[in-house]
């Protein structure tokens, strides 16, 4: 056998060594697949059907033009109600006049 | 025998080298071609294609109808409940209340449980109310608004027990909750987004998380969920992106670099659900779409410096000797004198965009920043600020637009809710 020819201190290094290789060959691995994840993701990005910004502005303007919005009153009109414009419920003012006292 | 396994694993590991090396090019190509694809698309923004739009704006003037005042600290959060006229405030003090924004009466108070509450959003249906805060956790409460007559409600129970209105209290985040929302249209499905990096999806229907949605690198700040698809969600980080997620999918659907240097603080989806507006803590906006993925449109800072100068509306961060050349300022001078020196350090803290909310149609943009405390109204389309909505004396934590778009309430640090409509 070639390791008992070998003094035992290097068959220590020569383990040590293989051990540290299989941690970074495991690293390794794990780095590839992580960069083989990533790429699948670009690849799927790049299938992306993309519009241009010209016609996403077009689609967002014409989507305010046809939603109502209340807070436009000078292109909407104003609403019919407005319940927080709801008359206050007060008590009518007692005037002096209206209470005789008999 | 370990020689040759020593002689195998190198072997392994060149070949590793090898196919790394092959993976890193195929990323770098593929990311040029696809920074190229989307370069190709930026061919127009919002602003240079605004005059395609019929309807011209000039300026635009929201009414203060309501002050609502009860809160004795800040006013964290606010939230509209489907009616359009009930809304839920939280509040620093430890405290929830319902109101009726049309006649300014409290209809319902819950303690919290969180005291540090940061964030709150009401159900779809209207009877429940989210929280979220320091303490990590999600809590839920039953409101017993119903309806909208008037109804009595004592924070004590018949016997003199405190009543406690609790649903769910979803523990998992390992930090502060910085936002959170129930799903579009749902009364159940809840998107919270946290510090520790992750959003998690909750169901009060089956009590606990249903999914959780890694892929930040910095604390998440704020989310948004799409008001026409109820799978979809927005989140936004202090490592500058924004991150676009479906509920059916671990991983991010889509990424976008918001600002340069600064954090990305707060999200809005558009009410077409096919854009976002992302703001950030330089003071920058930016729209982006989804359907030509990528920013359409930038508002900027300056805009808004300009405005408040031309139009005498002071930065909260200036000394009180130059406020009293202010009217308004010289109101607010009173009520937060005290709390100047808290005032400053948390626009510190947190600086430009704190707040920001869409009109029903979305051409109003309604925002808030950390240097004032009016509410800025920005034209979506052509970038022109139309108006302020001046009344607060303190920052303006939270803006919300009513479901029918008719009212409008801000939220302040000031310790009350404005209501505000045409």
């Amino acid at each position: 056998m070639q390791s008992s020819s070998q003094s035992p201190g290097s068959v220590l290094e020569l383990q040590k060594q293989l051990k540290s290789l299989v941690r970074v060959n495991r690293m390794k691995m794990m780095k590839l697949e992580r960069l083989k994840r990533y790429n699948e993701r670009l690849k799927e990005s790049l299938q992306i059907d993309r519009i241009k910004a010209s016609n996403s502005s077009l689609i967002i303007i014409d989507y305010t033009e046809r939603t109502k919005d209340f807070l436009l009153p000078s292109i909407w009109g104003k609403p019919e109600m407005n319940r927080f414009n709801a008359p206050k419920k007060t008590r009518p003012k007692q005037s002096s006049q209206c209470c005789v006292i008999m | 025998m370990d020689s040759q396994a020593v002689a195998q694993q190198m072997e392994i590991s060149k070949l590793l080298n090898k196919q790394i090396n092959v993976a890193q090019m195929e990323c770098k190509n593929l990311t040029i071609q696809l920074s190229r694809i989307k370069q190709n698309g930026r061919d127009a923004t919002l602003q240079s294609l605004a005059n395609n739009c019929g309807q011209s704006l000039s300026t635009v003037n929201l009414r203060r109808y309501r002050t609502l005042k009860g809160h004795f600290d800040k006013v964290a959060d606010i939230a509209w409940l489907p009616d359009g006229r009930h809304i839920v405030s939280a509040s620093q003090d430890g405290f929830l209340l319902v109101w009726d924004s049309t006649n300014g009466f409290k209809k319902e108070l819950i303690e919290l449980d969180d005291p540090w509450v940061m964030c709150c959003d009401v159900s779809h249906d209207g009877r429940l109310v989210a929280t979220g805060g320091l303490e990590n956790a999600c809590i839920v409460y039953k409101m017993s608004i119903k309806g909208t007559g008037p109804q009595q409600q004592s924070p004590l129970g018949a016997d003199g027990s405190r009543k406690s209105s609790l649903l769910s209290v979803f523990k998992g985040h390992k930090e502060y909750i910085s936002g959170l929302s129930f799903l579009a249209g749902s009364s159940s499905q809840i998107v919270t987004c946290s510090g520790d990096r992750s959003s998690i999806l909750w169901d009060t229907t089956k009590g606990g998380q249903v999914s959780t949605f890694y892929g930040h690198l910095g604390d998440v700040l704020s989310l948004s969920p799409n008001p026409t698809d109820p799978n979809i969600f927005v989140t936004c980080s202090c490592d500058r992106r924004a991150l676009l997620w479906d509920k059916r999918s671990p991983v991010s659907v889509r990424r976008y670099v918001s600002a340069d240097n600064c954090d990305a603080s707060v999200v809005r989806f558009f009410p077409d659900g096919h854009s976002f507006a992302c703001g950030s803590d330089d003071g920058t906006i930016k729209l982006f779409d989804l359907r030509s993925d990528g920013d359409i449109a930038t508002y900027g800072i300056e805009n808004v410096r300009q405005y408040a100068m031309h139009n005498n509306i002071a930065p909260i961060l200036m000394s009180p000797k130059s406020f009293s050349s202010n009217e308004e300022a010289k109101i607010a001078m009173g009520s937060i004198a005290g709390s100047m020196e808290s005032s400053l350090e948390s626009s510190i803290d947190n600086p430009g965009v704190i707040s920001m909310s869409f009109s029903k149609s979305g051409r109003l943009m309604l925002t808030s920043y950390a240097e004032y405390s009016s509410v800025m109204i920005t034209d979506t389309i052509t970038g022109q600020i139309l108006g302020s909505m001046g009344g607060h004396s303190d920052v303006v934590s939270s803006i919300c637009v009513s479901d029918d778009g008719l009212g409008v309430a801000t939220g302040s640090r000031d310790y009350t809710v404005n209501i505000w409509s045409v």
